[in-house]
């Protein structure tokens, strides 16, 4: 049943996207063409002449090749640095809209949406802006998603063996006293991808039973990380038995010792759009513009950058790009209202704080 | 004629100084940490329910202090052990150990709790690959292990460099009258080392409650005002939440610092009568570690030593393995890593780590001379201030940085400078107390002499008080530029795209679970950092005809 | 007067240490303080050299009056107990370093370091650091780098305590004969009255911050202005004669002659030169000398003469 769920949603947010794309330029501002195939030369004409450096908050250091890839093309030089979506949100906040940095590149749509309702975000209109899925971009242009981070399970066999438990294979496996004690997830709060689960989660199973699963999930889960890649990296070094974590090619390195397994699980799989804006107020919002409007007219950038993130998901927000596949089902996906992961946030939050209290703090014996 | 022109232009010279401290007190201390504490006031705006958020994290509150406590006992213990058998054990054994406490300092807290994690988590070495068991090491036993191992190290030096200061006559004298070893540690020993030792219970209990990265990455389930500090702010965008929370650290702070004040004097008073003594020859009888208190110092140190080892032996191999765990074949991947990636960024800490050693000695300095020896008006408040940034959360001062510098009149956000500030102004806490410390020994008619000889303030300073405090410059570079390499919190929302440091490159490598990357920059930082202590540590050998 | 202290007077809190204390000193004169610990003598050497200011009163030196001036720009110059050597500078650096302060170049100040070395004899061990020379030699060092100032008047706490007691007498003579080659007015502070009567040309002997008597040894030690002055500076027998009480120093009696008092021989103690007898007289214990040749067995009994009482 919710395998159908699931596979109906994918269909519709790729229907919508072909629809959307094939609608031109309606939502966009710009009025140039908007056909697939000019994609590849459409960056041609973009040059800086700011004089300056694009400062760039991203998710990961292994960029670089991408920025590397944009001065020589464009010219303006890049220099970024790594920092969670939670710490550009509140570094964003503390800066009261006089923002140090000028990209933001990477890091759950929920923070981002947080911020361009916060007026932290600067509008950038480009022809492509309008192939994009439903969900995959605000609707004024302030963000636009590189993809999706897609929530799954890890889990360590070693340790299974060890409390002879099964793998789980579903959500509603992991409820299981099996796994009591033996279950990693970072907290939603700090997590834009655990806040995806909670948030797909909720909208799939609905807000009563929803509440009532994660109820259940928290009785198995000793703490909440404060990181993302916490379970993960706490499964694969045996600290834990099962991880609810991101799950992309990256993790390969960490899978290759062989007790350590991905589980997709069978109601699907939670999934958030990975975000990319410029920043309203900065030093060099121009090459910011820029650099967007190069990044996602390209599709030989795109590529590069599935290559850099072992994943090809931006084919989610841009289905109209030349030679990339997905390397999963996308059937798998659970179904999300994207259009509420920022306006549920405070409230999913606040919620999710209830339910779990008492877990987090615990005094000492 | 000429005389007098030099001595006005000395007395104004001696006034800018006290300028630039009250300058520096006022804009990197004050200011910032007043505007992240605006956040808590009920008149901000943005201001929380203040009683609410400290019910709700009254449990994070007591956990602290409970750890806090904790962790300052043993690691005084601990420290006071190992002290012993640096200050009187065999000299061979004495050097090794005082070399594996300076590289204890080294390395940042939670790499040794990553190598904890290896050691003694479900399937580290000891626990699981030797002993067969399959525990959790995630919880308060974990911080507080970490913790203290790292907060020894400096509480060893703060306790050798006391004992240094025994008056070996005294110890002559209660062996003379006939008193056994272990009588003449507890009866002449330990009443002078109790200050010292109040003084490093205090340090460790401040140093400990506001530590965020030992708990964050193995405190498990269990929250501290720090962890709390860092969820209000990074998942919830909460300041004010986190601003109120901060306020209990500077309670915290504030007590330990009025009583660190009532010891600290009792501590000068005690080194000055020492210093006045006439000391016996070196070859003479004096203290020696033996019977059953030799026994447990030379254990515990053994063990604090072991502990340092299997530490920096996880890192070592860490470093060049692929992949993790105990059978992961040797690369030298990460080195290749290292080279590629992580010079630009090592560098630039080189560079901050320096210039905040530097200006952090220099106010040190300043406001050792200023507050303890000239006793000017307000000496209490700028102790209390220079004393503020070391004792509340890094990221709190570094929030609080963003607050005040994001807007005219100084701009310093995105800037290099603000970094080098911020980093100064957490380090002056321990410059002051060093210089203050060595100040002591110095006796005040020294001062006079100058001045009678016509000296003008600045010249006492420079020319007679400085020279004589060589190693209060060493111990305070080495602090500042190990704290300033090692820093991560205060920085966290300071660093902007162009301006990284290693330590951020470190945390991302071990965020991402390369703990490979990871370890070998841990590894290069702290092989530059025994470099510079080094060469630093040499002003801390005293010339010797 | 050359030096003047009007009516001085200084507390710490509510300890009065000195208490409207004036003395004069003449230019070229040698005076001092003499006094048990914490009669306030050290607090006046530092009220002079102006480490400390006064509650009120005034000092004058030359004329000029000094009392708010800082120690930098004050004429004085201080010789501290304990030297006060700077240890991270040489000999001859330790002794230039103040004229630096006064104007001149590096090159003239280290001249002039050299000269007054020579003065004090110091010349050979210039280069030397000042922890390798002897107790002796860092007393003339601290004593060149004071007096390469020309100070008006020159200070000195307990200048000789650190010293072995023959370095001292040598030492009390070179500093002397320093003293009367510059013709340096000196103020120095002592407890020790063998000191102070074989170095000043005048006492002021202090107690409770006030200044009991102000003369020369002589004259002190003669005619002490009262029991305490006398007693401060040698022993002082007490006896009950027809008459009234008589004080007397243990010199002030010719042993062995008749007409005065008798006395029965107790302890006996040799001091070179002299003997030192007690002498029980009644209920009355005193101490008298007699020179070498009169021998005197314990238990006789002896008259002795008074030659000279102390009026008090």
């Amino acid at each position: 049943m919710s395998n159908i769920v699931s596979r109906r949603g994918f269909i519709r947010i790729a229907g919508a996207a072909s629809l959307l794309g094939l609608a031109g330029c309606s939502q966009g501002n710009g009025g140039g063409s908007a056909e697939p195939d000019k994609a590849d030369t459409s960056t041609e004409g973009l040059t800086s002449t700011s004089g300056k450096t694009l400062k760039v908050l991203c998710t990961s250091e292994s960029y670089k090749a991408l920025f590397d890839k944009f001065t020589s093309e464009v010219g303006a030089p890049v220099e970024y640095i790594s920092m969670s979506s939670g710490e550009v949100l509140s570094k964003l906040k503390a800066e009261g809209g006089k923002p140090a940095a000028d990209l933001w590149f990477g890091g759950g749509i929920d923070s981002f949406m947080s911020a361009a309702d916060s007026g932290l975000l600067e509008r950038v209109d480009f022809d492509r802006a309008s192939e994009f899925a439903e969900g995959f971009k605000s609707e004024d242009n302030y963000w636009f998603s590189k993809g999706a981070t897609i929530v799954g399970f890890i889990v360590n066999n070693d340790i299974l063996d060890e409390i002879g438990a099964e793998k789980p294979a579903s959500w509603a496996d992991l409820a299981s006293s099996d796994y009591k004690g033996e279950i990693m997830m970072s907290s939603p709060a700090v997590s834009g991808t655990n806040y995806a689960a909670v948030a797909a989660i909720l909208q799939t199973m609905g807000e009563d039973k929803g509440w009532e699963y994660l109820t259940a999930l928290n009785e198995n889960i000793p703490y909440y990380t404060k990181r993302g890649s916490d379970p993960s990296t706490r499964v694969a070094a045996g600290e834990a038995a099962v991880g609810i974590t991101y799950i992309d090619n990256t993790l390969d390195d960490i899978l290759a010792d062989g007790t350590l397994e991905i589980v997709y699980p069978e109601e699907g799989m939670p999934y958030i759009p990975d975000g990319v804006a410029a920043f309203a107020n900065a030093d060099d919002t121009e090459d910011a513009k820029l650099f967007i409007q190069w990044f996602f007219s390209s599709d030989e950038n795109l590529r590069a950058l599935a290559d850099i993130d072992k994943k090809s998901t931006i084919l989610l927000a841009l289905p109209t790009i030349d030679g990339l596949e997905l390397d999963f089902d996308p059937s798998q996906l659970m179904t999300e209202d994207l259009s509420r992961f920022g306006s549920d946030r405070d409230a999913t939050l606040a919620r999710w704080d209830e339910v779990t209290s008492g877990k987090e703090v615990v005094s000492s014996k | 004629m000429r005389s007098t022109i030099r001595r006005r232009c000395g007395s104004a010279l001696d006034f800018a100084l006290l300028f630039v401290l009250a300058a520096f007190c006022a804009v990197f201390v004050v200011w910032p940490i007043g505007s992240f504490v605006w956040q808590a006031l009920p008149f901000s705006g943005s201001a929380p329910n203040m009683l609410e958020v400290l019910t709700q994290n009254s449990g994070a509150i007591l956990n602290s202090v409970f750890v806090a406590v904790l962790v300052s006992l043993l690691s005084c213990a601990i420290a006071l052990a190992v002290a012993l058998v640096v200050t009187f054990g065999r000299r061979g054994w004495a050097s090794l150990v005082t070399g594996l406490v300076t590289l204890s300092l080294a390395s940042p807290p939670f790499v040794a709790s990553l190598a904890y994690i290896e050691l003694f988590g479900r399937r580290g070495l000891v626990t699981h690959g030797l002993l067969g068991l399959s525990v959790s090491p995630y919880g308060w036993q974990g911080i507080v292990f970490m913790e203290a191992l790292f907060f020894t190290g400096i509480n060893v030096i703060l306790l050798d460099s006391v004992l240094e200061r025994v008056d070996k006559s005294a110890v002559s004298a209660a062996l003379d009258l006939g008193a056994p070893m272990r009588r003449v540690f507890a009866d002449i020993i330990l009443p002078l080392l109790r200050p010292g030792v109040a003084v490093c219970l205090l340090l460790t209990f401040v140093r400990s409650i506001a530590d965020y990265a030992t708990p964050v990455v193995i405190g498990g389930k269990f929250e501290t005002i720090s962890t709390q500090i860092y969820v209000r702010v990074v998942g919830y965008s909460d300041l004010g939440a986190a601003a109120v929370l901060n306020l209990v650290l500077f309670a915290a702070s504030f007590v330990a610092f009025i009583a660190y004040r009532r010891l600290g004097s009792t501590l000068d008073v005690a080194s000055k009568s020492l210093g006045a003594s006439v000391r016996p020859a070196d070859d003479e009888a004096g203290f020696r570690l033996r019977g059953a208190l030799g026994v447990f110092a030379h254990v515990v140190t053994a063990a604090f030593s072991s502990a340092i080892v299997a530490v920096y032996a996880t890192i070592v191999h860490a470093a060049f393995t692929k992949g993790m765990g105990w059978s992961a074949p040797l690369t030298l991947d990460n080195l290749t890593h290292l080279m590629e990636y992580n010079v630009d960024a090592i560098g630039r800490s080189i560079l901050y780590a320096l210039l905040s050693a530097g200006a952090s000695t220099l106010i040190g300095l300043l406001a050792a001379y200023f507050v303890h020896r000239r006793r000017v008006a307000g000496s209490f408040l700028l102790d209390f201030l220079t004393s503020l940034p070391y004792t509340i959360p890094g990221i709190c001062l570094g929030l609080g940085y963003i607050l005040a510098f994001n807007r005219p009149p100084l701009e310093l956000v995105g800037t290099s400078t603000i970094i080098v500030a911020v980093l100064t102004a957490k380090e002056i806490a321990i410059s002051t107390r060093a210089f203050t410390a060595a100040l002591a020994q110095v006796p005040p008619e020294l001062d006079m002499a100058a001045k009678d000889l016509g000296a003008p303030d600045t010249s006492v300073l420079w020319g007679v008080l400085a020279p004589n405090l060589r190693s209060a410059f060493g111990v305070s570079l080495i602090n500042g530029f190990t704290g300033s390499m090692m820093a991560y919190a205060a920085v966290l929302f300071l660093i902007v795209p162009g301006h990284k440091t290693a330590i951020f490159e470190l945390f991302d490598a071990l965020s991402g679970g390369k703990y490979g990357e990871a370890a070998m920059i841990s590894l290069a930082l702290v092989a530059i950092t025994s470099l510079v202590c080094a060469a630093f540590g040499r002003l801390l050998v005293k010339r010797r005809s | 007067m050359f030096l003047e202290l009007s009516h001085l007077s200084k507390s710490f809190g509510s300890h009065e240490v000195i208490d409207d204390l004036c003395l004069s000193v003449e230019k070229g004169e040698v005076m001092c303080l003499l006094g048990a610990s914490g009669c306030g003598k050290t607090t006046t050497l530092r009220l002079v050299g102006g480490f400390l200011a006064p509650d009120g009163g005034r000092v004058v030196i030359d004329g000029q009056d000094v009392t708010g001036m800082s120690p930098e720009i004050r004429p004085t110059a201080t010789v501290f107990q304990s030297y006060a050597l700077f240890p991270h500078m040489s000999v001859v650096e330790n002794v230039g370093y103040g004229v630096r302060f006064s104007g001149a170049t590096r090159a003239e100040a280290k001249q002039r370091a050299m000269e007054m070395l020579e003065a004090v004899g110091l010349s050979e061990c210039a280069s030397s650091r000042v922890q390798d020379i002897s107790g002796g030699q860092q007393q003339r060092v601290a004593l060149a780098r004071a007096l390469v100032l020309g100070p008006k008047v020159l200070l000195l706490d307990e200048p000789f305590s650190n010293l072995d007691a023959n370095l001292r007498i040598r030492m009390r003579e070179e500093v002397r004969q320093i003293q009367r080659r510059f013709g340096v007015t000196m103020v120095f502070v002592t407890h020790d009255r063998e000191e102070a009567m074989s170095f000043a040309d005048r006492l002021a002997i202090m107690r409770n911050g006030k200044i009991l008597q102000v003369a020369t040894p002589r004259e002190a030690y003669d005619h002490p202005a009262d029991l305490y002055c006398a007693r401060f500076l040698g022993h002082v027998n007490e006896l009950d004669v027809p008459g009234g009480t008589r004080f007397f120093r243990d010199e002030a009696v010719t042993l062995g002659k008749e007409g005065g008092v008798l006395g029965v021989v107790g302890d006996a103690t040799y001091l070179g030169g002299y003997w030192r007898y007690e002498l029980l007289v009644g209920e009355s214990r005193v101490y008298v000398r007699a020179p070498a040749n009169q021998r005197y067995a314990r238990g006789a009994t002896v008259p002795f003469v008074i030659d000279q009482t102390i009026d008090v």
